[in-house]
């Protein structure tokens, strides 16, 4: 069923009267020990939920704008985390101390030494159960629709490096991923529909078949790339806008969707992804 | 001096509907004994805006030393920021210190990064001292706006259009080190009946788009604007235009101040260039002045009386008691001329006298005696009104006082055939030449302020030409002491 698009959807903004939610699903499978790809996706998973809390604050005080979500799938389904932005804040695993080079505002460069809280560790065990996580975050989510019918709708995100479980090499379906995801799709706040983001990543600093953010189905050969872009959502004109300005290449009708993404390319997706809650 | 004074609102300011009290980044403030007055709007996710835009407009206003006295002489906005970042930097130094929960990592990172607060920026200051056209300077930064409305003219800065207002607006920033954006100063001339409005980006653009629909909507929303009295009006007034189909408010921290260019106290106390006529005889009475019983007149004067409080306190009740006996007198005067004037009257069959006020250039007539009085017309030449009451209001003699004058509208305005509702649409924008239609050559005797005018003010109504001419009755008080 495709949720009808009219031009006042995803208007609403996020707010500590109508929160929003992002939830990450983190594939967790044994390949994403290759090419540092575990490392690297929960480095950016941290980053982005560090914004969201930059992004939520008023003073000294985190006001509950959002709500965040992190699924992890590999040896098993784990909501890794999960809550308002405020209690997330509160509840990271450890602190990292980093070396940050900051503007002296005279031309010149300073080192700086920063906290950046750890919330998801690195994890690389066993397959992709893909479908299990989307099946695990619909459980989450509904009740969450039901209790905000006036939110801007959720955004899920799904990082993963390879096929799920089910994937059919010569058809080119995942069968159950398929259903998960459409299920998934079919939630919806009176702002309109769940959007769901895809990034395939390849942990690698450059890739020669990077595509971002395709609006046409001819445009991704790969069957495994066609199959996510099935499954992804086309981005609201607000979330176009917040794409071009991290710079990545989408035009109207594009999904939300990158196919053999740098981490780069991956870190972009996530911080114009999570922006409506900035 | 010019003869006109500031009429300031409050500062007001309320947050996003979204969103609670506390989380308010907009900041307002007037200081009308320094003749300036501020906006600020903190840019949400910077860090401590509130702090920053409230340090802003506070600075602006008050601060008396001379860097701040003199910036709008030396333009030397780099050193008028200097130390509001200074100050900045010690609060939020003492904030982070003294926050010792786990989450408090956001704020040391920030700190420590050098990640500044952010807010644009309206000052204004009025200067009415000189003798010479009184001038308004300002200091402006960013999309927050400043409105002069001459007439039906309103002359924005430093945004033009509602399309000019983007999410990437310059701003003064709370750390020198991040300080890249140069404001602009401007400065204009103004007039009595202008008047001023200091806005936030989402009021602004807001305000600029009822401009631009004209006719009805921007008068509607020109009213509104300059009743906004208290708090509660105010919230009335945001939420009103949040909620408007057409042109909705963006749901965006509001703050608004509003000033108008009014005639001043102190003229009010002086008197009119020449001393109220109190006798009857030779005055020439104009066509249009009713004609007053004697015995109206002191039942009138009686009634008036009445109203007079006495006060509780023994210094203004010495006063209250000169004034009644001054009253006394008067009264006691005016008594001998009645009685005099009934004796002609019985002898000579004379036309019934009343009492006459003759009205020069410059009287305001008010519609109460009280500090916060609107003025109901201006007198621009000599003109007579009867004289049907007086009331005294502390150490002052207000004369109550009726006349009648013409006023007129093109005939092709007149778009139905109930005249109340002609008049208060047509006339509303605009102060109305009313004239003695006595007079051959309908010079204008003075203006009236339509928004004042009640249907039942009207009470004749003639074509000539292609004018419709209304006959309305004016009441109200002038300062007599």
């Amino acid at each position: 069923m495709e949720i009808m698009k009219s031009s006042n959807t995803y208007m609403q903004l996020i707010g500590t009267s109508s929160p929003g939610l992002i939830m990450i699903l983190l594939d967790q499978s044994g390949s994403m020990s290759e090419n540092k790809k575990a490392i690297e996706a929960a480095k950016a998973v941290n980053r982005v939920i560090y914004e969201i809390v930059l992004a939520s604050r008023s003073g000294e005080q985190i006001k509950d704008r959002c709500s965040v979500g992190v699924i992890g799938y590999g040896a098993s389904i784990k909501p890794v985390i999960g809550g308002k932005i405020s209690e997330i804040a509160n509840s990271f695993l450890r602190m990292e101390q980093i070396d940050k080079k900051v503007s002296d505002g005279a031309g010149g460069l300073i080192d700086v030494r920063m906290e950046m809280p750890v919330w998801v560790e690195p994890l690389a065990d066993n397959g992709t159960p893909m479908a299990e996580a989307m099946t695990q975050a619909h459980k989450l989510i509904n009740p969450w629709v039901n209790d905000r019918p006036n939110s801007f709708p959720p955004i899920v995100i799904n990082i993963t490096d390879g096929e799920p479980n089910d994937f059919n090499k010569n058809t080119g379906e995942a069968p159950q991923t398929q259903a998960a995801a459409k299920k998934l799709m079919q939630l919806a706040t009176n702002d309109g529909g769940l959007l769901l983001f895809n990034a395939h990543i390849t942990g690698t600093l450059i890739s020669l078949g990077e595509i971002q953010l395709p609006n046409n189905e001819r445009i991704v050969q790969d069957k495994y790339a066609r199959l996510l872009f099935n499954i992804s959502s086309e981005l609201p004109p607000r979330l176009l806008q917040e794409a071009q300005k991290v710079g990545m290449t989408s035009q109207v009708g594009s999904r939300g969707l990158v196919f053999n993404a740098t981490t780069e390319t991956l870190i972009k997706l996530l911080i114009f992804g999570s922006s409506v809650a900035r | 001096m010019p003869n006109f004074e500031i009429k300031s609102s409050s500062a007001f300011y309320t947050h996003k509907a979204n969103e609670s009290p506390g989380d308010c980044q907009d900041a307002g403030l007037i200081s009308p004994e320094h003749k300036r007055y501020a906006v600020a709007d903190g840019v949400t996710g910077s860090f401590f805006p509130t702090e920053w835009a409230t340090l802003l407009v506070g600075h602006f206003c008050n601060d008396t030393g001379s860097v701040n006295r003199s910036l709008f002489k030396s333009k030397n906005w780099r050193d008028w920021l200097a130390p509001i970042q200074k100050e900045w930097r010690a609060q939020i130094n003492e904030k982070v210190a003294n926050k010792t929960t786990r989450d408090a990592f956001h704020l040391r990172n920030s700190l420590v990064e050098g990640v500044p607060a952010a807010a644009a920026f309206v000052g204004l200051e009025i200067n009415i001292q000189d003798k010479t056209q009184p001038i308004w300077q300002a200091m402006i930064l960013g999309d927050s706006c400043l409105f002069h409305l001459h007439g039906n003219q309103l002359n924005s800065y430093l945004l033009k259009k509602p399309g000019e207002f983007n999410y990437h607006p310059k701003h003064f920033a709370s750390l020198m080190s991040r300080t890249k954006y140069e404001p602009e100063f401007v400065s204009g001339i103004f007039e009595k009946g202008d008047f001023f409005v200091l806005a936030t980006d989402a009021i602004a653009k807001w305000i600029l788009t009822r401009y631009e629909s004209g006719g009805a909507i921007w008068r509607a929303t020109r009213e509104e604007l300059f009743y906004i009295r208290t708090l509660d009006e105010f919230h009335d007034f945001v939420k009103e235009a949040r909620c408007d189909k057409e042109t909705p408010l963006e749901d965006d921290d509001v703050a608004l101040i509003t000033l108008s260019v009014v005639e001043s106290k102190i003229k009010i106390k002086e008197q009119p260039r020449k001393p109220i006529n109190v006798s009857a005889s030779s005055l020439p009475i104009a066509e249009s002045v009713p004609e007053i019983s004697d015995e109206d007149v002191r039942n009138i004067i009686h009634s008036e009386l009445r109203k007079v409080q006495p006060s509780q306190n023994p210094a203004a009740r010495n006063k209250q008691q000169l004034s009644l006996s001054i009253l006394a007198l008067v009264i006691a005067t005016l008594s001998f001329f009645f009685s005099f004037l009934s004796m002609l009257n019985k002898v000579n069959k004379a036309p019934v006298p009343h009492l006459t006020a003759k009205l020069t250039n410059g009287v305001s007539v008010y519609s109460i005696p009280k500090e916060k009085s609107e003025t109901v017309f201006t007198v621009k030449k000599d003109c007579h009104a009867s004289l049907i009451g007086i009331q005294i209001s502390n150490d002052e003699m207000w004369s109550k006082v009726q006349f009648y004058l013409w006023i007129s509208v093109p005939e092709n305005k007149q778009r139905n055939k109930n005249k109340e509702n002609d008049l208060a649409n047509i006339l509303l924008s605009a102060d109305v030449d009313a004239y003695d239609f006595s007079s051959r050559d309908t010079t204008v005797i003075g203006s009236f302020l339509p928004r004042n005018i009640n249907p039942d003010q009207i009470v004749d109504k003639r074509k000539a030409h292609n004018l419709v001419w209304y006959k309305v009755r004016i009441v109200g008080f002038i300062l007599t002491k």
